[in-house]
């Protein structure tokens, strides 16, 4: 009877909808940006994958070709939302997209930096001709600083939840006031917690240096606060032996604390610096050893290394990793290494450096900053620096230069002290040595050198970085014969 | 989506036809009629699609109001290849039967593992059907 009513039990017949009513562009969006496009046809190939975007224009190329048109068949449902509504949203979504700060945004900001930064390089180079990427250009609106999420009515028994779009289900102010007990829990917990606690607080550090406008007093917060995060790290006078109670060393321990320290290192004062390089000198057979353990393997801490269990057969009710009673066993915060089977024997460590099987060190996090510590270093630091690596060690009959020069972090930092020993020993500057200093230096050349010449060659693992001066060092104290066989074996 | 780069918005997608699988593992294919702020989505002439093996069955469900909460991923069906399907379409009763075996057979074997995981001393704990965390 009413002809105008359609069937609506055709789920299968397909309706050809028409390009929905599009909105103006020019009102909300950059100007630059609809220059360059093709405004009859939304340009949606903007952020395409390439090979996405190739097939979208070839279909486009064939349709044209082919004289097929867009069949204008009537979708009479289309036109639910108005233009009006889509604007609405579209607005809000523009206000989300607002940022001023760089932690809601760095992925993205990040990414545009270095695309801008390649296309720049590429019009250099003179690939293409100018072309901006395009730019996302938002509208000014004032977003609300504070925003209480519950309002009080003066005289009221309770509160009023308000909800905008920023958190539309925050009803009441549900702030964490759990204070994280850091008294209980292993040693290890405590570290991983402390890292990430200091971490946050690098951050900030890093974040006021970029922002630098070089005011004074912005430097001095700045460095009070490298200060509080220096003095957070408890690092103790190299007197104290036991390893496994040194907070630090705890810290250094994991990847991400050799990374904080390594952040950290450039907004330290030289003095706090030199202090860090000589208690890392001072444990580096410690470090040395533990940077090589894998670190998922770690159950439990007695300061000595750990070997991992293989359980071969299940025990009936254990679970598959073993734990031990009342300790938590942690996540690395590294990947942990997958383990090859085929390869792996159970319980042997793989240490390695060249092997696939053996975990990655990260000690040579540290060499890039430490190698900047060194370079400013005086004399007379250097030669205590030295001194605590040719001091030889109760429990092993290697003395730690011997065992630096097994490790790529080991060797890289002794050369680089040994080069700006030398760097200083050549130059006209003053020395202003203490008494002995000398002494000590031609000591230490001595003893690298020989245990240089006697340490086997398959042993000795290339450095980071090879200074250019060390053969001139070694010319001066050795015979030519002797400086040959080194030269040989550096190599 | 084209004047606003690196950003992604459904407004371009208004009025065409979407497929839409939500969390619980549910298939939902309707014209996309309205959104909102947070991806909620009104789907018109929405049909559930039941897929097992290389069969499907589509049951009409009319209009749907969805969650944006709910949805794992939508993307646009592209009408002129939506016919070329290696899949092959059966009735509704069809599908739903084939849904329960298959059903039966994952649970049959779940069953199994379960038994022989505890057999040798171990268990897994029970994944929750309501979600991750």
């Amino acid at each position: 009877m009413s002809p105008n009513i359609s069937c609506p039990q055709q789920p299968l017949a397909m309706h050809f909808g028409p390009m929905s009513p599009s909105l103006d562009p020019a009102l909300f969006f950059s100007p630059s940006a609809s220059g360059q496009l093709n405004l009859s046809v939304p340009n949606r190939l903007t952020q395409l994958h390439p090979q996405h975007q190739r097939i979208l224009t070839q279909r486009q190329q064939q349709s044209i070709s082919s004289g097929k048109l867009w069949s204008p068949k009537v979708d009479s449902n289309a036109g639910l939302m108005t233009s009006k509504e889509k604007d609405w949203v579209i607005k809000v979504e523009m206000i989300q997209l607002q940022s001023e700060n760089m932690d809601d945004d760095y992925y993205y900001q990040m990414y545009y930096h270095r695309l801008e930064q390649r296309q720049a390089e590429e019009e250099l180079l003179g690939w293409r001709n100018r072309q901006e990427p395009p730019k996302l250009v938002t509208p000014f609106i004032q977003k609300v600083e504070t925003y209480n999420s519950v309002v009080r009515i003066a005289g009221s028994l309770g509160q009023v939840a308000v909800s905008t779009c920023y958190s539309p289900r925050r009803a009441i102010d549900a702030v964490h006031h759990a204070l994280v007990e850091e008294a209980t829990g292993s040693h290890r917990l405590r570290a991983l917690h402390k890292i990430e606690k200091l971490f946050l607080q690098l951050l900030e550090v890093e974040e006021m240096q970029r922002k630098m406008s070089l005011a004074a007093e912005e430097q001095e917060q700045k460095s009070q606060e490298a200060e509080r995060i220096y003095q957070a790290l408890k690092i103790r006078a190299c007197s104290s032996e036991e390893e496994a109670e040194d907070e630090f060393l705890q810290l250094l321990c994991v990847q991400k604390g050799k990374k904080l320290t390594a952040r950290l290192l450039p907004h330290l004062s030289p003095e706090q610096a030199e202090k860090i390089l000589l208690t890392i000198t001072h444990h580096l057979p410690f470090l040395m050893k533990k940077d090589v353990l894998d670190e998922a393997s770690i159950s439990s801490r007695a300061g000595a290394s750990q070997a991992v269990s293989f359980p071969s057969a299940p025990a009936a009710g254990a679970p598959y990793m073993s734990r031990q009673l009342g300790e938590v066993w942690c996540w690395p915060l590294c990947p942990p290494r997958p383990w090859d089977g085929a390869g792996a024997v159970p319980g042997q460590r793989v240490s390695d450096p060249c092997s696939p099987l053996c975990p990655v060190q990260s000690l040579p996090l540290l060499y890039s900053p430490l190698n900047k510590v060194v370079g400013r270093m005086t004399f007379s630091k250097l030669i205590e620096v030295l001194q605590e690596m040719s001091r030889p060690l109760p429990e092993s009959p290697e003395l730690p230069i011997t065992m630096a020069l097994k490790n790529q972090f080991g060797i890289s930092l002794l050369y680089s002290l040994l080069s700006h020993g030398e760097k200083l020993l050549s130059s006209d500057t003053p020395l202003e040595p203490c008494s002995g200093d000398f002494e000590t230096w031609t000591d230490v050349v001595f003893l690298v050198a020989r245990e240089l010449s006697q340490v086997p060659k398959a042993s000795l693992v290339e450095p980071l970085f090879l200074p250019s001066n060390l053969l001139s060092l070694f010319c001066r104290y050795l015979d030519k014969q002797t400086v040959h066989h080194l030269e040989a074996k550096m190599e | 989506m084209n004047y606003m780069p690196g950003t992604a918005s459904l407004i371009q997608d208004i009025d065409k036809k979407h497929l839409v699988l939500l969390r619980d593992g549910r298939t939902l294919i309707g014209y996309l009629r309205s959104i909102d702020q947070f991806a909620n989505l009104v789907l018109h002439q929405t049909v559930e699609r039941i897929h097992v093996g290389k069969k499907y069955g589509d049951i009409p469900r009319g209009i749907f109001v969805v969650r944006g909460e709910n949805v794992v991923l939508l993307g646009e069906i592209d009408l002129e290849k939506e016919s070329d399907t290696l899949l092959q379409q059966v009735s509704i009763e069809e599908i739903l039967e084939e849904q329960r075996v298959e059903q039966q057979a994952k649970q049959e074997s779940e069953r199994l593992k379960v038994q022989a995981l505890k057999e040798r001393g171990l268990c897994v704990p029970r994944a929750d059907t309501l979600d991750e965390y």
